[in-house]
């Protein structure tokens, strides 16, 4: 990593030039990627990925530069390209002193550095043979292992000095079953900010067959109907849905310039009172956790919907100051390659009063959902959508038919006033989220949730 | 610094017993800058150089990927190339020979200054909030430059190298009237995009974003609908790994077997073609160093072939067709195509709407990476566009879904138009016209 005599060199140099805030983030991340299909190894992707990140702040005016070349006097030579213009204000930047280490709040046993290729090897080896094993259908299984030691040094003209080490470790399994009536997939991928001691406690196999029985089940489905009906939303990663429906909207990037459906709503009610809605970056080991975000701010557990209020935002340095509210841990980026900016960690909905079952038995007609493959938003009209990967139809209270191919439509605004009932049995499930810093590590989650009346998009 | 590196690497390998080294070297540059309310708002540079390392070990082939190659490990990179070669065991493959003579590739033209870009970009800004007052905020107006060397290189001192730059604008405009409010990404993608484009952009976004203050859903039913260009665009893009061979393989395409058959109407057609004026995916040679080629992959209809690397084609004893790309350079490569085009009609947009007289114009739809099922060619996609009344817009339309099978839907197909719009990125171009499809599947109220 960079010596400090050099990061103060950087930075010293920005406010020199005009800076009013200088930051540097360094990155060397070990990569483990495996992708297998069957037995046999399709691709490895393991090496370093390492570089540097620099911002310059003056007022609202942002510059960011990245280089993999570490040397000093490219890095001095990066600051004066990207300086170039910034009025010169000479100011002083506070010392750094030592850096603060984090990463105690999530124990890390087996470091992936320490565990051979062999190893990930087997963990493939016991999902593919539990998921080819399931049913005769089951014409492929493909997985992707991977893991990764993220070491990271943050440091800015205001005297933060941080360094942290991100292990993150995760299993993608694809299940994909054929017979006359075609070819339907099904996905799980359960993953963890824990070294490979992971692989102790998890339920590979379970994991694997119920991807291969999501597979297998779509195979009888019908196509889904379209039109409006009642929406229930089973709990885990069902919790992508208010990612899309509001959280987005709720991150200082689309607030900032009022161009969020819920810029200046602080304090109002935006939703049903039902609805209580928490971004908590600590979770212990948690996927989408991390001791400290990527501006150097410890991550801290932001409740951005209270009740059906609207309580706060998720906040960065840069948006911050447009919106002139603290930062709340929320900086986020995907490496050295992205500025940060503001993002969700683990999301989800806090546990409401109804059962499973009695939110299933008051409705008539409508859609089960108890799979989400993912989906999308326009924070500025709150318009979102998400593709469910297994859905069933609600007939007189109860489940009954497998149904596929279903894209359900809403805007955030109008939805999250029409949650009418909320279950007692949150879950939080793991997945990518992608957006303007890159794809992130996220945690979304949620208990079982009935939507009242949403816009199920069939095909037929 | 890169010259040294890749010298220390192969005596060090050759010390460990690793030998034949191929490298795959990336060397990018990009330069952004956006502006908001006629500020400068963000510049941002940088310059990597991304490396990726296939050696043989006692037979069997191992890998790995170095980024800043003046801090790198050697020692490490090579342990990791003999862990994955010993446990795959897979036969190492050298890469087709390197000596081909394709001469110097094109050079980079001459970037415009921050200042210059900076000035249009205040002008389309500028532009947007000017054509009408409803308009309530341009989020984001950028311009990135990108430049891209690819080298091909290997421990015998073969080189081979490729060269690609792009252009791309971006403009986000939000529209409010009272309540309603509409938003707009307008996104364009050239060889180079000047002040004149800038404008045009915000033009188009402006109008856009204002005709759909008033839009609302349509009733749940079947409807003849005309696909604006810049959406064909992303819809074929989206269903394109159909007919990568590598998915074919695996029985990941419906596809499979059906080279030589019908697959859609005969009207349509899809060509790929490398040197596309206008293209900005112009390699002369792919990942794998096999030169890229111009084909047809859908004529009158028919599926003609499909898309092969050196892997997919050595299993049925063909040639690589030249789209051995990599989706990540840190990755072996995989399958991609160079530019896409398909070939137009006379039809304008106006043509198109008085051709259909009744029925729906889909300008946009989102979130098709997971509404959009490559593998079984089926959708689902919540969109946004007008209701057609008599040959000329009636209103606008948001809030709904559409929804089928691309292919059938394709068979579906009555008119295509003459006006292009494009789309894509470095792993797969395209230039498409608007199509006037007879009828699909559309959920609302």
């Amino acid at each position: 990593m960079l010596k400090s005599q050099t990061i103060e060199k950087i930075l010293d140099l920005a406010l020199e030039l005009g800076g009013d805030f200088a930051e540097v983030y360094q990155e060397d991340t070990r990569h483990s990627n495996i992708r297998a299909l069957h037995d046999r190894v399709e691709s490895s992707s393991c090496g370093r990925e390492s570089g540097i990140g620099i911002r310059i702040f003056s007022g609202l005016n942002s510059r960011y530069a990245f280089t993999t070349n570490e040397s000093e006097d490219n890095l001095l030579q990066l600051v004066r390209n990207m300086a170039q213009g910034l009025p010169n204000q000479g100011k002083r930047k506070v010392p750094l002193g030592d850096p603060t280490i984090y990463g105690e709040a999530h124990p890390i046993l087996t470091k992936p550095q320490d565990v051979d290729y062999a190893r990930r090897m087997e963990v493939i080896r016991r999902a593919t043979s539990a998921g080819m094993a399931y049913a005769p259908e089951i014409v492929q299984v493909s997985v992707s292992y991977l893991d990764l030691e993220q070491d990271v040094l943050i440091a800015n003209s205001e005297g933060v000095f941080a360094e942290d080490t991100r292990v993150k470790t995760r299993i993608l399994i694809s299940a994909y079953a054929q017979n006359e009536k075609g070819l339907q997939s099904g996905y799980f991928g359960p993953g963890a900010m824990r070294g490979f001691e992971y692989y102790a406690d998890l339920d590979i196999e379970w994991y694997a067959q119920e991807a291969a029985r999501v597979a297998v089940t779509m195979l009888g489905a019908d196509k889904c109907p379209g039109g409006q009906m009642s929406v229930v939303v089973d709990n885990g990663f069902g919790g992508l849905m208010f990612h899309e429906a509001c959280g987005h909207s709720l991150e200082a990037s689309s607030v900032a310039k009022g161009t969020s459906e819920f810029s200046g709503k602080l304090g109002q009610q935006i939703a049903s009172p039902l609805v209580t809605l928490i971004d908590d970056g600590t979770l212990a080991n948690e996927w989408g956790s991390l001791s400290v975000d990527d501006e150097g701010h410890p991550t801290q557990k932001n409740v951005l919907i209270e009740n059906g209020i609207l309580k706060g935002y998720m906040i960065d340095k840069l948006n911050g100051r447009r919106l002139q509210m603290e930062p709340t841990g929320s900086a986020r980026r995907q490496s050295y390659r992205f500025a940060p900016t503001s993002r969700m960690t683990n999301t989800y909905i806090a546990n409401g009063p109804h059962s499973k079952e009695e939110i299933i038995s008051s409705t008539d007609r409508g859609l089960f959902v108890k799979y989400i493959n993912g989906g999308s938003v326009n924070p500025a009209t709150g318009d979102f959508n998400f593709n469910v990967s297994e859905a069933y139809l609600i007939e007189g209270g109860r489940i009954t038919k497998p149904v596929r191919g279903a894209t359900l439509i809403g805007n955030g605004g109008t939805i999250l006033q029409q949650v009418d009932m909320v279950g007692d049995n949150l879950e939080i499930r793991q997945g990518y989220c992608y957006a303007g810093s890159g794809a992130l590590f996220i945690g979304a989650g949620q208990p079982t949730a009935r939507v009242a009346a949403m816009t199920v998009g069939g095909v037929e | 610094m890169l010259d040294t590196f890749l010298s220390d690497f192969t005596r060090e390998a050759k010390q460990a017993g690793i030998g034949r080294l191929e490298f795959y070297i990336k060397e990018c540059e990009d330069q952004t800058v956006q502006v908001y309310k006629q500020e400068v708002e963000r510049v941002s540079l940088s310059s990597e150089t991304l490396v990726y390392i296939e050696g043989e070990y006692q037979g069997y082939k191992g890998s790995t990927f170095v980024e800043s190659v003046g801090t790198a490990r050697i020692g490490e990179h090579l342990d990791l190339i003999r862990q994955i070669a010993t446990y795959n065991k897979e036969p190492f493959r050298p890469r087709p020979s390197l000596s081909q003579s394709l001469g110097v590739p094109e050079r980079a033209q001459e970037a415009s200054s921050i200042d210059e870009i900076a000035r249009w970009l205040r002008l389309a800004e500028q532009r947007a909030y000017d054509s009408d007052r409803r308009v309530d905020n341009v989020g984001t107006s950028s311009h990135t430059t990108h430049r891209e060397r690819i080298t091909l290189a290997n421990d015998q001192g073969d080189r081979l190298e490729d060269f690609v730059q792009f252009e791309q604008a971006r403009m986000s405009i939000v529209a409010r009237d009272g309540d309603k409010v509409q938003s707009t990404f307008e996104s364009r993608l050239a060889t180079s995009i000047a002040q004149e484009e800038l404008t045009s952009l915000a033009d188009q976004g402006a109008r856009k974003v204002v005709s759909q203050l008033d839009a609302s859903p349509v009733k749940t039913g079947q409807y003849a609908v005309i696909l604006q260009n810049s959406l064909v665009c992303d819809l074929v893009l989206a269903f394109l790994p159909g007919v990568y061979a590598d998915r074919v393989q695996k029985k990941m395409s419906v596809l499979a077997g059906k080279v030589g058959t019908r697959i859609v109407s005969p009207l349509f057609h899809l060509l790929e073609d490398p040197n596309l004026p206008g293209g900005i995916v112009t390699r002369r040679v792919d990942d794998e160093g096999t030169p890229t080629e111009g084909k047809s992959i859908i004529e009158e209809g028919q599926l003609t072939t499909f898309l092969h690397n050196l892997e997919t084609a050595r299993a049925l004893q063909l040639h690589s067709t030249g789209n051995g790309f990599k989706n990540l350079y840190r990755e072996p490569p995989a399958i991609a195509a160079t530019n896409l085009y398909i070939p137009g009609g006379t039809h304008t947009l106006v043509d198109l709407m008085q051709e259909m007289r009744h029925g729906l114009l889909i300008t946009d739809c989102d979130g098709i990476f997971a509404g959009a099922n490559p593998v079984s060619g089926d959708f689902s996609l919540i969109a946004k566009g007008y209701l057609i009344e008599e040959g000329s817009i009636q209103r606008a339309v948001n809030q709904i879904t559409i929804g089928g099978n691309f292919y059938e839907m394709l068979n579906e197909l009555r008119l295509i138009g003459s006006e292009y719009d494009t789309g894509g990125s470095l792993h797969g171009f395209i230039q498409a016209p608007a199509l006037l499809i007879n009828k699909l599947f559309v959920s609302g109220i």
